[in-house]
């Protein structure tokens, strides 16, 4: 699949602009700035990348559940909703009241997820890592040392797993909260830190000096109209729906 | 009281360990998931999660204790933040001024014993401290200031019971172990164990 | 100092620890001449691969402290040279196959190594193309990483090194966990690039077999990692036979069974129908996608009180089919545990009561340490089968056990920091003691000198002629197999092909001494 208007934008300041809209909007009370947020995102996953419904279903699931507990905590236990109020005459206000602070927690949540989707399932990690040492200036020993770790997980994963079966088998209860696997697999990573460590530097890698790039992940005239655009959209929206 | 020349088989150590300590989230996440569901018709779901809080602060507090120097615990928790972006954390890059956040409370309870002590007690300051912190910017993000009092305090006291035990007690529990084994001679920690015998 | 050499290191001296007792390299002295293949070996223990890390300005980068010596290339001190420009003379091929790469596929790595070198980023497609049509490794490039046989990761690691055009390549036990194939597949690339471009081959490695055809000197390091002797040749090789049995070093000659040859006993472990998928989680299996199966309607039998020995390349189900024997992973068809009048079916068979009759040594000894003594780790097994042992008699028989293999003297060691060899020999003897029948291990000879390898060797024949124990192993070491077990199966394609013992052992002694 070609690259769409989402891939395209340099994952840095991709992350900088979904970064501040997630601030901006901490600061909003309104129901509808945070469903917009929702709308807008939605279609630029749709339309304007090549995020795989798939997987956007996959993060949305504890997402929802989220809100779905934000909601009822709303509902019943928001400053809006005193529990010895509720029976009184002016019951009626503090329903609608409550029910409004439960769908405010609940899309806000909803948004946020949908700004870091955004993000997560429109950038690659090497790219996002590339642009890290490009435009914010990453030392390369700290981007390649986390990715390097990063495509390790599978390894970690598999070798924790035989820890826990190797202690089953000598008859060593190992339950999900033994510490006994978890302290083999820690040998392992403070092992293997070391050895990836040395194969790294025999393959020339130097960690901050001067090196060059297969690909140099560029800024464009379109990433900061991103930025601006989403700024605006916000500010607006702060100033126009304050609550 | 040196500032830390990071290498890179640091680097990777951090980062190796903060993999693992993920894995260990996602390996409670289910209790989280359960407990969430379970209190959402009573409205205390936001509860759900807050007992095994404390997974998400073992890799600066364990980057501290074992590496023992300043700025050490802010660098892990970023490292451990770029990680979570990498494996496509639901809320993106915030994650990473949640790291901050974090870090810098877990600096906060070593800095307070000028970087001196390294014991159960700096140990679990230092819990504390990256706990409030934490919690704080959940107040912000999550706009938790909408709820009931005693709600929002009742979340905090669980989230600090987690972060004591979790990232405090067990942190410790597992570097003191590791240290024991002989594998952190490389590191400050692992240096203050030198009465044990070694084979090559 | 001298720019005809291409390596010299004098007087080095190192050590791990601070605190430690014992200098890893003790004065020691090597010289290496450009355009030739060496290699260098000695018993476990001797400091060869720290040698290997030192002389590359590794250590004491990432571990240890250098006491003293001078180490360099073609007369120019190591000392202040950059990864970068140590590159130019000598490039490194590790033991672990896993631990070797940064990136996610090889196509990515090798940009990486490029980009470490400056390479101007116009050249990098080029210069892929060229090193992997080469090397026939076009398949690989774009693989996940951790999806390739230990075998196919050296020739990614091997291609990496090409890349970087250093005058020399040092290769430390590159082939201690891979296939005998892909291991002679890549010393042929060696001795080619060797003979073409006069690169210069440094191997550290137990085994000289494979490096016979192409070595032009073989080097026998002692303690200290001094040399004891040097100038050996494929000509002078059988005059040195005593050195390498008085430093327990294995000699490339043919091998003789070890084992009597005996019938074949009635089976403990029976498989009819059996398939296995790749990647098959260990929870619930992969959906959607075509079943890759690794292994596919087997039909095998795992003599009683027998050694079976289970060969091929790494990465091929192998360890599949062990986590399969212990319920971890699901598959088709049936594996049936004999005995008592009755078979029963796997799966019908409680996990607790499983693991009473299976037990496992993984390829990571590390993985299964359960204590903070190599004392305490074989009395908390003996204890763990008998409960009424009073403290006393479990010490006797613990001390007995490590007495036999040697690592009485280390009983307060922490087992981590034993050397890889010994970890190995704990963990299998940890799990001897554990009064299960059957034992599986995985790769149980991997990292260990050929007198580790026979000691453990040895006593799993013991068990199995004294006790009956049932021992199902994987390796790659097919003259090693071909000496100890009773019958043997080859993972080939997607089945297990039996071969007869003599048979691999004949095959595998062609070109060697007697």
């Amino acid at each position: 699949m070609t690259d769409r208007m989402m891939e395209k934008l340099n994952p840095f300041w991709k992350a900088v602009t979904i970064l501040c809209a997630g601030l901006l909007l901490a600061f909003g009370y309104s129901v509808l700035l945070n469903v917009l947020t929702i709308a807008i995102c939605l279609l630029l996953m749709l339309f304007f990348s090549r995020a795989k419904m798939s997987s956007l279903v996959k993060v949305l699931l504890p997402a929802l559940l989220a809100a779905a507990s934000l909601f009822m905590t709303g509902l019943l236990y928001s400053n809006d909703a005193g529990g010895e109020t509720v029976r009184d005459f002016s019951l009626a206000v503090h329903m609608v009241g409550s029910v409004y602070s439960a769908v405010q927690l609940s899309t806000r949540v909803l948004a946020f997820a949908f700004l870091g989707m955004l993000f997560a399932l429109t950038t690659r990690s090497e790219e996002f890592i590339g642009s890290l040492m490009h435009q914010c200036k990453v030392k390369p020993k700290f981007a390649y040392g986390i990715l390097a770790a990063f495509h390790l997980m599978p390894h970690i994963g598999k070798e924790y797993q035989n820890a826990v079966l190797a202690f089953r088998t000598r008859g060593i209860h190992t339950g999900k909260l033994s510490l006994k696997p978890v302290s083999a697999a820690l040998v392992n990573c403070i092992r293997w830190s070391e050895n990836v460590a040395m194969a790294m530097e025999s393959k020339g890698f130097d960690g901050d000096s001067e090196r060059t790039f297969y690909h140099v992940t560029v800024v464009h005239w379109y990433d900061f109209v991103f930025l601006g655009a989403w700024m605006a959209f916000l500010v607006l929206g702060l100033l126009c729906f304050p609550w | 009281m040196k500032k830390m020349d990071w290498k890179l088989k640091d680097i990777l150590m951090v980062g190796l360990v903060g993999v693992l300590f993920s894995f260990l989230y996602l390996g409670m996440v289910y209790v989280g998931t359960g407990l969430t569901a379970a209190l959402t018709p009573f409205g205390l779901g936001p509860l759900g999660y807050e007992p095994i809080y404390g997974i998400w602060y073992m890799a600066g507090i364990f980057a501290l204790y074992v590496i023992q120097k300043p700025g050490v615990g802010i660098v892990a928790e970023m490292l451990a933040s770029l990680l979570e972006v990498l494996m496509g954390n639901m809320f993106g890059p915030r994650v990473f001024i949640t790291g901050a956040v974090q870090g810098f409370g877990s600096e906060l309870g070593f800095a307070v014993f000028r970087y001196q002590r390294y014991d159960m007690r700096s140990v679990l300051l230092s819990c504390l401290f990256t706990t409030i912190f934490s919690f704080l910017w959940n107040i912000y993000t999550s706009s938790y200031w909408a709820l009931q009092l005693w709600l929002v305090l009742l979340m905090l006291a669980v989230r600090i019971v987690s972060g004591l035990i979790i990232s405090g007690v067990i942190t410790k529990a597992l570097a003191d172990g590791l240290a024991k084994s002989g594998v952190l001679k490389g590191y400050a920690l692992g240096r203050k164990y030198n009465n044990f015998d070694e084979a090559v | 100092m001298d720019p005809q050499l291409f390596l010299s290191a004098r007087d080095v001296t190192f050590r791990y620890f601070e605190q430690s007792k014992r200098n890893v390299l003790d004065h020691a002295s090597l010289e290496i001449a450009p355009g030739r293949v060496t290699v260098i070996t000695g018993n476990s223990g001797c400091g060869k691969s720290t040698f290997a890390a030192v002389a590359a300005g590794l250590y004491p980068e990432n571990a240890g402290i250098l006491e003293s010596g001078e180490i360099a290339f073609r007369g120019r001190p190591l000392k202040g040279m950059s990864f970068r420009e140590r590159t130019k003379y000598l490039s490194l091929m590790f033991q672990n196959p896993d631990l070797q790469f940064c990136m996610d596929t090889l196509r990515r790595e090798m940009r990486f190594c490029m980009e470490n070198i400056c390479v101007p980023q116009p050249e990098m497609d080029g210069r892929i193309a060229l090193w992997s049509e080469r090397l026939g490794i076009d398949s690989l490039l774009d693989q996940p990483l951790h999806t390739l046989s230990g075998g196919e990761k050296q020739k990614a690691a091997l291609a990496c090194l090409f890349l970087l055009g250093s005058e020399g390549v040092l290769l430390d036990e590159p082939f201690a966990n891979i296939d005998r194939e892909s291991a002679r597949e890549i010393i042929a690339m060696l001795g080619r690039a060797n003979r073409e471009d006069g690169l210069t081959v440094i191997a550290i490695d137990h085994q000289l077999d494979d490096w016979l055809p192409i070595l032009d000197e073989v080097i026998v390091l002692g303690e200290g990692g001094k040399v004891l002797q040097r100038g050996i040749t494929r000509g002078n090789l059988p005059q040195q036979y005593q050195l390498f049995v008085d430093q327990g070093i294995t000699f490339p000659k043919k091998r003789r069974r070890k084992r009597p040859e005996v019938p074949e006993n009635e089976a403990a472990i029976r498989l009819e129908g059996f398939s296995v998928q790749r990647g098959a989680s260990r929870k619930r299996k992969a959906r959607g996608t075509e079943p890759d199966f690794l292994l596919e309607g087997v039909s095998a039998s795992f003599p009683r009180g027998q050694i079976t020995a289970i060969l091929g390349p790494s990465g091929i189900g192998k360890t599949t089919l062990f986590l399969a024997l212990l319920g971890q992973i699901p598959y088709n068809g049936d594996i049936f545990l004999c005995g008592e009048g009755q078979d029963r079916e796997l799966r019908r068979i409680r996990q607790k009561d499983l693991f009473r009759e299976i037990g496992i040594v993984f390829q990571n000894p590390g993985n299964q340490f359960i204590s903070q003594n190599v004392l305490e780790e074989v009395e908390k097994s003996i204890q763990q089968w008998e409960p009424q042992a009073s403290p006393e008699s479990v010490k006797e028989r613990a001390l007995a056990q490590l007495d036999t293999y040697g690592l009485r003297p280390f009983q307060r060691y922490s087992p981590y920091m034993l050397s890889q060899g010994q970890q190995r020999r704990l963990a299998v003897l940890a799990v001897l003691t554990g009064g299960q029948k059957i034992l599986l291990l995985d790769e149980p000879t991997y990292g260990q000198d050929y007198r580790s390898s026979e000691a453990i060797l040895e006593q799993l024949s013991r068990k199995a002629d004294e006790e009956g124990l049932t021992v199902l192993l994987t390796t790659h070491d097919r003259k090693l197999a071909g000496s100890y077990a009773d019958k043997i199966y080859e993972v080939k394609g997607r089945a297990l092909v039996q071969a007869s013992p003599q048979a691999i052992l004949d095959q595998e002694g062609a070109g060697l001494y007697d």
